[in-house]
């Protein structure tokens, strides 16, 4: 079913972006338009669309020592092509599970990240490697962890007349990651999850792990991360046991199928049972 | 809305509607007879164009990103020296591909060849899976991939034809 589109502004500044979202509040930024036009969703609604794909500044990518900035209509493709930085190495894992490399020539980081009604597989890989992002809106730009996206009900809540500017991922090293995502993979949030976990091991203990799992929802158990940070390797297997029911828990918690809620309790267990091995 | 884009070469104007797709304007005014609305998720690659230098899904590509695109078709990329390459290497190979297939394997086979670098059996995979194909075994697309590398090299090398 096609969607319905009322007017589309395509700016070439992001003072002309603003000026539109300032106009038409109610406006749905987009980027490669490759999560809305198969979203059902938004076949029945009266659309008007903020086309951000010919604002340079957006298709920018900035380095420095400690961090890189990914302008948000930088196609998937395009941060998967930046030459080795392995400390993206997982959001560039995360990326490859997305669609075909067709539909990453077209798919927009931002568009990934601002899913309106499921997160996108780059999101837990960001939010795992602690990423912050700068929001643009009449008001002005605000920087702000990726995680205020994320709403009160664990859904994501892009703020209404604003736009992703960019994306700053620290360039810190993950030693161990690892990115399962399950599911049908052609509708994005279409029952699709993802789980990223990074670690980082010193002295045979675990100086730093993440584990988010997002889908609908967004999962992250703090207390379980918390508990692992400073555990020496290998883990008793009484303690992956452990992770893996805590986990399980959160993710039930969280409305998970039962089923894929075990998969990605198994595959959390899976990693801490290879970090053990890894360190011994 | 007004829209104008290069299409294998000649200027196209046209009137659209701003949510038509790239897959359905094609087809409607006969523009390309080789790409197939299919799917219309972007997941079986049956209406594979060139936009603007890279291999992207028509069903994916909604009119009013049109403007100014260069849009290159398996009909523009008949009546190029890269296509009797492909054909060269298909028939060397044995691949005979089906009138779904064969347009978007052959259009991303033409980008293969536009690439600067020697590509990685990674990078090759990952650029054939765009495209579904259930007509021959992937593994042999994969042998004509490298083999039209091979002998665009010697193309360059003065070796072509030999």
């Amino acid at each position: 079913m096609a969607m319905r589109v009322n007017e589309v502004a395509s700016p070439k500044t992001l003072a002309e972006a603003v000026a539109f979202l300032r106009r038409h509040p109610q406006a749905l930024p987009c980027g490669g338009c490759t999560r809305l036009l198969p979203d059902p969703a938004f076949a029945q609604k009266n659309l008007s669309l903020l086309s951000l794909g010919w604002i340079k500044e957006l298709q920018a990518i900035n380095r420095t020592d400690r961090y890189i900035d990914l302008g948000s209509c930088v196609s998937l493709n395009g941060v998967l092509a930046l030459p080795n930085i392995p400390a993206l190495d997982p959001l560039k894992k995360a990326l490859l599970t997305i669609g075909s490399a067709s539909i990453r020539n077209r798919a927009t980081l931002g568009g990934n990240i601002c899913g309106r009604d499921s997160f996108g597989s780059a999101f837990p890989a960001l939010s795992a490697m602690e990423a912050t992002v700068e929001l643009r809106s009449a008001a002005g730009t605000q920087w702000l962890s990726i995680h205020d996206l994320v709403g009160q009900d664990n859904l994501p809540a892009i703020p209404a007349g604003s736009f992703l500017d960019r994306v700053r991922v620290p360039l810190r090293d993950w030693e161990h990651n690892c990115i399962v995502r399950k599911g049908p993979g052609l509708l994005p949030g279409d029952t699709n999850i993802t789980l990223t976990i990074v670690a980082n091991i010193e002295k045979d203990a675990i100086s730093e792990i993440h584990i988010v799992l997002t889908g609908r929802q967004l999962v992250r158990n703090r207390a379980l991360e918390m508990r692992l940070t400073g555990k020496k390797l290998p883990l008793p297997a009484k303690e992956s046991e452990n992770c893996h029911h805590d986990f399980l828990e959160s993710a039930v918690e969280a409305g998970l199928p039962a089923g894929q809620a075990i998969a990605v309790a198994d595959s959390v267990r899976a990693f801490l049972v290879d970090l053990s091995g890894g360190a011994s | 809305m007004n829209i104008q884009f290069i299409l294998n070469g000649d200027d196209i104007q046209m009137t659209v509607d701003p949510a038509d797709r790239l897959a359905d304007l094609l087809k409607r005014k006969s523009l390309a007879d080789s790409v197939h609305v299919n799917c219309g998720l972007g997941s079986c690659g049956r209406c594979m164009v060139i936009c603007n230098g890279r291999p992207a899904n028509a069903c994916m590509i909604p009119a009013f990103q049109l403007r100014n695109a260069e849009i290159i078709t398996y009909e523009g990329l008949v009546q190029t020296p890269e296509f009797l390459l492909i054909e060269k290497a298909c028939a060397q190979h044995g691949l005979e591909l089906c009138q779904f297939c064969k347009p978007s394997v052959y259009l991303l086979l033409a980008v293969l060849l536009e690439q600067h670098n020697r590509p990685s059996g990674d990078d090759i995979r990952q650029l054939l899976s765009a495209v579904n194909c259930r007509c021959s075994a992937s593994e042999d697309i994969f042998t004509v991939a490298a083999a039209v590398y091979h002998l665009k090299e010697g193309r360059f090398n003065g070796h072509a034809g030999k």
